[in-house]
This record gives structure tokens, sequence and C-alpha cells, in this order.
């Protein structure tokens, strides 16, 4: 008993050694994982911020970068078939170029695989050599966009005209339905793509309004095909 | 001459390694109190600023984010567009016969106005061209034009032929 009384300071005092470097290794360890959790939370918001801004000036830039984009594009290429559309556009230039359009029929095509839903439209016209290769150059220049399917032509027996049977196909492409998460980052329009806008708004335009989808008409008086990713 | 006298019973003397422990250990434990306020000190006004931090960086993440958010028209017609872009691209990539007109075109455009359209076909992927002239010369003159000009499409003769009624007839094969 009279060793213990001796020893007593030296075991208070080692204990309390002890004591503080258990609490020194116990805030250590507090400090580095809450730090390092604080770390990481900030990184992460850091990078929202980064992608959310990048977003932000591709969103506010884009009215100017592609003013009526959508509304050109949904022309070009709609969401539904617009055959009907695409024979008043082969009518208009045919009479422009003074090509009689003597018999007409469209044939469609539903989708397969990744080949789109599409509409052949064959006719037989006549016209002059040169007012027939106008109007078959101008049908490459029209929206709806239509390609060449065949092309056979040939010149009439008295030799002032050509007489031709024509194939044309136009296609349609469902809208996209999905918005990508905002957290993901979107890129501006790459200089191909405002290439192929300022080309797509060249072609001439229908006319009249009933073919012609608006950029509105997506989500306008249609329910809004999107779905937002979160 | 002083002398040193021990009062206390030699049973509770210390030997002179325990006192030397002792106050070690006294001196230790008073550096690691200290050290212990500080470090908590420290690390708690540490961790409170970059709290601080940390709710600045949400507070500019969600302004941003309710930024983006009123912009979803915007976002709705840049998706639309680059949808109708790429598909557009594909059509017009898988689409052989308009460049074999326009190549076709090319060559009617650098034809002398002798030289008539006799047939044209386009069908997948392959077109020839039919040309007619009363003479040689005007045929000739088209081939130079084209040697010249910007055309840059393979391009064969498949027949030449000629007609006493017709007069020369060249069929080129365009691909």
């Amino acid at each position: 008993m009279k060793q213990l009384k001796v020893y007593r300071p030296v075991l208070i005092y080692g204990f309390l050694t002890a004591a503080f470097v258990m609490i020194l290794l116990f805030l250590g360890s507090y400090f580095i994982s809450t730090l390092s959790e604080i770390n990481v939370q900030k990184a992460s918001l850091n990078q929202d911020v980064e992608v959310l801004t990048s977003r932000l000036a591709v969103l506010k830039d884009l009215p100017s970068a592609a003013p009526n984009g959508a509304s050109i594009t949904l022309t070009a290429l709609p969401s539904e078939n617009n055959s009907l559309v695409a024979v008043s556009q082969l009518r208009r230039i045919a009479t422009e170029n003074e090509i009689t359009i003597k018999s007409l029929d469209l044939a469609a095509t539903l989708a397969t695989g990744t080949l789109l839903p599409s509409v052949l439209i064959n006719f037989d016209f006549e016209g002059t050599a040169v007012n027939s290769i106008s109007f078959i150059a101008g049908i490459t220049k029209l929206a709806p966009i239509m390609v060449i399917d065949t092309v056979s032509l040939q010149s009439t027996a008295d030799g002032n005209g050509v007489s031709a049977i024509m194939g044309v196909r136009t296609q349609w492409a469902e809208l996209p339905t999905a918005l990508p998460a905002i957290t993901e980052p979107i890129a501006a329009l790459s200089d191909e793509e405002q290439l192929l806008l300022s080309r797509l708004s060249e072609l001439t335009q229908p006319v009249f309004g009933q073919g012609v989808e608006s950029s509105e008409s997506a989500s306008v008086g249609k329910a809004d095909p999107f779905t937002t990713a979160q | 001459m002083s002398q040193t006298i021990n009062l206390l019973p030699i049973d509770l003397v210390r030997g002179k390694e325990v006192g030397k422990l002792l106050s070690v250990l006294k001196a230790s434990s008073i550096f690691l109190c200290a050290l212990v306020l500080v470090v908590a000190i420290a690390g708690f006004a540490f961790v409170y600023l970059q709290k601080n931090d940390l709710t600045q960086v949400q507070t500019r993440r969600d302004t941003v984010r309710s930024e983006v958010l009123a912009l979803e028209e915007s976002e709705k017609q840049l998706v639309l567009l680059r949808d109708r872009l790429a598909k557009i691209e594909k059509i017009r990539s898988e689409d052989t016969s308009t460049p074999l007109f326009e190549a076709q075109k090319i060559i009617l455009d650098n034809a002398p106005v002798e030289v008539t359209l006799g047939e044209s076909d386009i069908n997948a992927g392959t077109s020839s061209l039919t040309l007619v002239s009363q003479s040689i010369d005007p045929l000739r003159t088209l081939i130079a034009n084209l040697e010249s000009s910007s055309y840059d499409r393979p391009l064969s003769i498949s027949t030449f032929t000629l007609n006493a009624l017709v007069g020369y007839k060249l069929v080129l094969l365009v691909n």
C-alpha cells in the first residue's frame, strides 16, 4: 500500500499523458475524416457548378447561335409523315421550272432498324432538258428534305425535250423524348452543326402553314415529348 | 554545513529515476493538454470555416441550377435541334444519288450548247449519262472544260458511237 502511495502521482500523470495522446489521436482522426468529407462534397459541388455554368452559357447563347434552329430543322425533317407537303413542294418547283408532272404515286416504308420511316414519291414528268435538270436540282434544295432514289431521264423523240421517271424519298423521325440530366455537360453547336444548320436555313420552305411544324408546336398544342432526367 | 534531512519514512521515499519519470510525465501531460486545446480550437475553427465555404458553394450551385432550370425551353430546343441535325446528317451521308446527280449536272454545265442530253440514269449508287452531238468538236471541248474545272469524281467513257441519224453518242459512267 505504501508503494502504491509512492507511485500514485506517476500513475496519475502517466494516465493523463496517455489520455491526452488518445484525445489527440481521436481529434486528429475526426478532423481528418470531417475535412476530407467536406472536401469531397466541395469538389463534387464545384464540378456541378462548373458543368451548370457552362450549360447556362450554352443555353443563353442558343438564341443568337441558332435563331429558329429547331423550327428550321423540324421543317427539314418533320416528326410525322409530311409527304403531302413534299408533294406540294414538288409541284411548286415543277411549276416554277415549267415541268409537267404527269403521274405521281406514294409508297410508305416503315422504320426498320436504324432506317427512318419514309415515303417514296414516284412520278413522271416532261420538260426541256435545261428545265428538267433545274427541276431535279431544285428538289435537293427543298424542305422537307428529299433524297433522290432513282432518276431515269430520256430525250423525247423530237429531241426538243426530255421525259423522266423519278423517285424521291422523304423521311421523318420521332421527336427526342428525354433531356439529359441537369448535371451532365452539354456542348455548344459545333462548326459542322452550324454549317449544316445554315445550309438547312437556305432550303426552300413550304409556303402554306399546315405542313410546317414550328419548334413551338413540339411543345404547344401537343403533349410535351420531353421528360427530364434528374 | 547544512545537511539535507529526509523526514519521510524510508519506504515512502521515491527513487531518483522514479522522480525523473514523474517530472517527465508531468511536463508531457501539461504539454499534451495544451496541445489538445490548441488542436481542438484550431481544428473546430477550420472545420467551421470549411463548412461555411461549403455552404457558399452549395448556394452558388443552387443559384446556377435554378437559372439553368429556368432555361429548360432553350434546352429542349437544343436537344431537338441536335437530334434533327444528327439525323439529317445521317440521311445525307447515306444519300448516294444526289452526289451523282450533282456530278452529272457539272458535266452538263460544262457542255457546249451543241451537246444535248440523250439519257440520264441514276440508280443505287451508279449512274450513266448519254450525251449527243452532231460533230466531235463540242465533245472534245466538253472534255477539255471538265479537265480545267473542279470536277473530281471518277468518270469513264462506256461507249462512244457514231450514228448517221443522231451524230456522235457518248455514254459516260459517272461514279
